[in-house]
C-alpha cells in the first residue's frame, strides 16, 4: 500500500510562560492509503497535537511531515489552507458545524470553497446526508440536531470535499456509547467503501476496537503499535524499524522498547519523585 | 456575503444594537446638521434683511467713510445692469452721519434716507417697527428711529426732533422732522444710532436731489457670489465699490465658521461613538466566535476571506444602520421643517442677535452625502480591526481555546 502520511523526528513544544510542556518527542509515523488508523493515549499523550499538524492546523518545532509527498511544514499559511481544503477532512470532537448554517448548507459550504456552484454543492450535500443516514435533517441546523447527528453531518462535510484523508479528533468523546459505535461503524463502512483513509485520535475502547492499526502515544512518543491488515509474505517486516538489523541488534532494540514501555507504564521512583 | 449575512441574521438582537446605534447617530447628525443650517439662513437672511441687504454698491471708498461727497455718480448705469441681470429687488439710499436733537438732548445717528416703495423688497424694517409706522410714499420730513435712540432723545410718536446735517458742500443743514416709528427689534446695531427717512426728503435736505450713495440689493445666497463677479464685469466702474454682505461685516461670516466648527466637533464625536460601538460589537462578535472562525480556516476558509467576511459584516451593519438613520433622519428633518422648532424659551419672545425664535430645519443635500459617507466609511473602518485580528488567528488555537 502506498504512504500517503509520513513523519519524520516530529518535535512539538508548548510553552506557558517560561515553561516548556513538550507535546511531541521525535515522532515517527507512516500512515498508508487506506487505512483506519487510531492513535491511543491518555489526554495530553499528543495524540491532538500530531493530528493537527498532520492535518496542517498547526506547526511542528523540527521534524517533517510529508502528505501525499508533500512537506506541509514548508508550506505558508494560504498554501496550507488550500491544501486542507482539497486533500483533508476534518472531524472534530465538539463537532464544530457553522451554527447558522442548515445541516446541508454546512456540507455544501466546503464545496462552494472549491469553487463548485451552488446547487452542484447542494446536490453533493445531499449525497452526503443520504450517505450518513440523515437525509431528512439536511434542513435543520446544529441546534436542532442530537450529538450524533451532528457528528454525521460533520463527517459527512469531511467526506464532502472529496478528500483522501478523514483525520477525527476524538470523535465520539461527546456521545454515548450507542451512538458512538454507530459513528464507528459508519466510519468503518466509509472506509472499506470508499477507500479513504481515517486517521482517528481516541480513547475510546470501542474506536481503537474497529482500528485496523493502533499507534499507541504516551508522553508525546510512539510507544506501541499494531496492525491487524494482513500484510503480504514479501512485505511483512517492511514496516518494522529493525527489518534490516542483524539479530542482536534487533534483541537489543526489543529490549530497550520493552524498557521504556515499563517505564511508561509504571515510573520508577525517581521519576516519580521527578515528577 | 451570504455568510455575512446569516452571522448578522443568527445575532439579531445584537445586530439590531448596532445597527440602531449607528441610526441615532446618523439621524442626529442630520438634524443637527439641518437645525444649524436652518439656524445660520434664519440669522444670516435677518442680519442681511435687517438693513444692509446681500450686496451694496457705493462709490468707492464711501463704505468706510461715509460722506456725501462720496456719492455714485452714474446711479442711472447702476439700475440698467441690475435689471439687466435679472436683480430687480434693489433700493436706493442716501446715506450721512448726523445729529438727532430733541428737547432735552442730542444723540448721533446714521442718517438713511430710503425709498418707501422698494425698500421692503430689500430689508424687512418694517416689521421691526414695534410704535409707529413705516414711511410711505406721501411721507414728507417723517422720521423712524431706533428704540434706545428715541428713548435716549425723551421723545415719543408724533414729537418732532431736530436733525442737524451736512450738505455735499459741507454746508451744515438742519430741518425738523416729524416721529412716526420706534424700531424694537433688540438688536443694538438698529435700534441704537439709526434716523430713516424718505429718500426725496433726504436729497431735498442735503440739496442733491436724483442723487444717491448706496444700492442695496437683495440677492439669493447661493447667488451672491455669482452676481457680483457679473455686475463687477458688466459695470466695469473703478469709481465703485461691489460689497457682498460678508465683505462689510466679515465676523458674521466667521461667526458662521466657528459655529459650523464646533459642529464638525460635535460630529467627529459622534463618528467616534459610532466607530467605538461597532467595534466593541465587531470585537465582541469576533471573540465569541474565535472557535467558528477557527473552522472555517480548518476547513478551507482563507484568512482573507475570513477577514472579508467580518468586513462585510460591517459594511452591511453600516448600511443598515444608514438607511434607518437615514429615514429617521429625514423624517426629522422632515416634521420640524414643517412645524419649526420654537427657541423661545431660549432666545424670549423677540429675537436675539438676529435669530427668529422659531427655527426651520433646512437640508442640505451636499452635506447629507459628507454625513452619510463619513458613517458609513466609519462603520467598514469599526471593521477593520477584528478582521485583522480575525485573519491572524491560527486554526488549531482557535478550535482549542474558542
Amino acid at each position: 500500500m502506498t504512504s500517503i502520511i509520513k513523519t519524520h523526528d516530529l518535535h512539538k513544544c508548548y510553552w506557558v510562560g517560561t515553561m516548556p510542556h513538550p507535546a511531541l518527542h521525535g515522532i515517527n509515523l507512516d500512515i498508508k492509503q487506506g487505512e483506519f488508523a487510531v492513535l491511543a493515549g491518555r489526554s495530553g499523550s499528543g495524540k491532538s497535537t500530531l493530528l493537527n499538524i498532520i492535518g496542517a492546523l498547526e506547526s511542528a518545532d523540527s521534524g517533517s511531515v510529508e502528505v501525499f509527498g508533500q512537506n506541509i511544514l514548508e508550506m505558508t499559511q494560504d498554501q496550507r489552507t488550500r491544501f486542507r481544503l482539497h486533500n483533508i477532512g476534518f472531524v472534530f470532537q465538539a463537532y464544530n458545524l457553522i451554527r447558522v448554517f442548515s445541516a446541508r448548507e454546512n456540507i455544501a459550504y466546503v464545496c462552494q470553497l472549491q469553487g463548485k456552484s451552488k446547487e452542484e454543492s447542494l446536490e453533493i450535500a445531499n449525497h452526503w446526508l443520504r450517505e450518513v443516514e440523515i437525509e431528512h435533517l439536511g434542513y435543520r441546523r446544529p441546534d436542532q440536531l442530537s450529538g450524533g447527528q451532528q457528528q454525521r453531518v460533520a463527517i459527512a462535510r469531511a467526506l464532502a470535499s472529496d478528500p483522501k484523508i478523514i483525520l477525527a479528533d476524538e470523535p465520539t468523546a461527546n456521545l454515548d456509547t450507542q451512538t458512538g459505535r454507530n459513528l464507528i461503524h459508519l466510519m468503518q463502512d466509509l472506509n472499506q467503501r470508499l477507500g479513504t483513509t481515517f486517521l482517528i485520535s481516541s480513547h475510546d475502547p470501542d474506536v481503537k476496537e474497529a482500528a485496523s492499526r493502533l499507534i499507541k502515544l504516551a508522553d508525546g512518543q510512539i510507544v506501541d503499535e499494531w496492525s491487524t491488515i494482513p500484510k503480504t509474505p514479501t512485505s511483512i517486516y517492511s514496516d518494522c524499524p529493525v527489518q534490516n538489523m542483524p539479530f542482536g541488534e534487533r534483541v537489543q532494540f526489543m529490549i530497550k522498547r520493552l524498557i521504556r514501555w515499563r517505564r511508561i507504564r509504571k515510573p520508577s521512583k525517581k521519576n516519580r519523585r521527578r515528577s | 456575503m451570504a455568510v455575512a449575512l446569516r452571522n448578522l441574521l443568527g445575532h439579531l438582537p445584537r445586530t439590531l444594537l448596532t445597527v440602531g446605534a449607528i441610526a441615532v447617530g446618523l439621524a442626529s447628525l442630520i438634524f443637527l446638521w439641518s437645525f444649524n443650517e436652518g439656524l445660520h439662513q434664519n440669522m444670516l437672511g435677518n442680519f442681511q434683511r435687517a438693513i444692509i441687504g446681500s450686496v451694496q454698491i457705493h462709490h468707492e471708498g464711501f463704505f468706510q467713510q461715509p460722506e456725501l461727497s462720496g456719492y455714485i455718480r452714474n446711479p442711472q448705469k447702476v439700475t440698467e445692469v441690475l435689471e439687466k441681470n435679472g436683480l430687480n429687488d434693489f433700493s436706493r439710499r442716501l446715506e450721512s452721519f448726523g445729529l438727532a436733537a430733541s428737547d432735552e438732548t442730542t444723540e448721533g445717528v446714521m442718517l438713511i434716507g430710503m425709498d418707501p416703495i422698494t425698500e421692503p423688497r430689500v430689508t424687512e424694517l418694517e416689521k421691526r417697527i414695534g410704535i409707529g409706522r413705516f414711511l410711505q410714499p406721501e411721507d414728507s420730513y417723517s422720521l423712524i428711529l431706533g428704540a434706545t435712540t428715541a428713548n435716549n432723545l425723551r421723545v415719543k410718536l408724533g414729537d418732532q426732533v431736530i436733525i442737524v446735517g451736512y450738505d455735499r458742500y459741507g454746508v451744515m443743514v438742519a430741518e425738523s422732522f416729524t416721529l412716526i416709528g420706534i424700531i424694537t427689534s433688540g438688536e443694538m446695531g438698529l435700534d441704537r444710532g439709526m434716523a430713516l427717512t424718505s429718500l426725496e426728503t433726504l436729497q431735498e435736505m442735503v440739496d442733491m436731489p436724483g442723487q444717491v450713495t448706496t444700492f442695496a440689493i437683495n440677492i439669493p445666497q447661493k447667488s451672491i457670489d455669482k452676481s457680483v463677479s457679473a455686475l463687477k464685469a458688466q459695470l466695469l466702474d473703478e469709481s465703485l465699490e461691489i460689497m457682498p454682505w460678508h465683505v462689510m461685516f466679515p465676523v458674521m461670516k466667521e461667526w458662521v465658521t466657528l459655529h459650523n466648527g464646533f459642529l464638525y466637533l460635535f460630529i467627529g464625536v459622534v463618528l467616534f461613538i459610532v466607530v467605538a460601538g461597532e467595534l466593541n460589537t465587531l470585537l465582541l462578535s469576533m471573540l465569541e466566535r474565535t472557535r467558528e472562525f477557527g473552522v472555517f480556516m480548518a476547513i478551507g476558509t482563507t484568512r482573507q476571506e475570513v477577514a472579508a467576511l467580518l468586513i462585510t459584516e460591517a459594511l452591511f451593519i453600516g448600511i443598515l444602520g444608514t438607511i434607518t438613520g437615514l429615514i429617521l433622519g429625514l423624517i426629522t428633518v422632515l416634521l420640524t421643517g414643517v412645524t419649526g422648532i420654537d427657541l423661545s424659551i431660549l432666545l424670549g419672545s423677540t429675537s436675539r442677535f438676529y435669530v427668529d425664535p422659531l427655527i426651520y430645519p433646512q437640508l442640505e443635500l451636499d452635506r447629507l452625502g459628507i454625513t452619510i459617507s463619513a458613517i458609513l466609511i466609519a462603520s467598514v473602518a469599526a471593521g477593520l480591526y477584528p478582521a485583522w485580528r480575525a485573519s491572524l488567528l491560527q486554526p488549531a488555537e482557535a478550535i482549542r481555546n474558542g
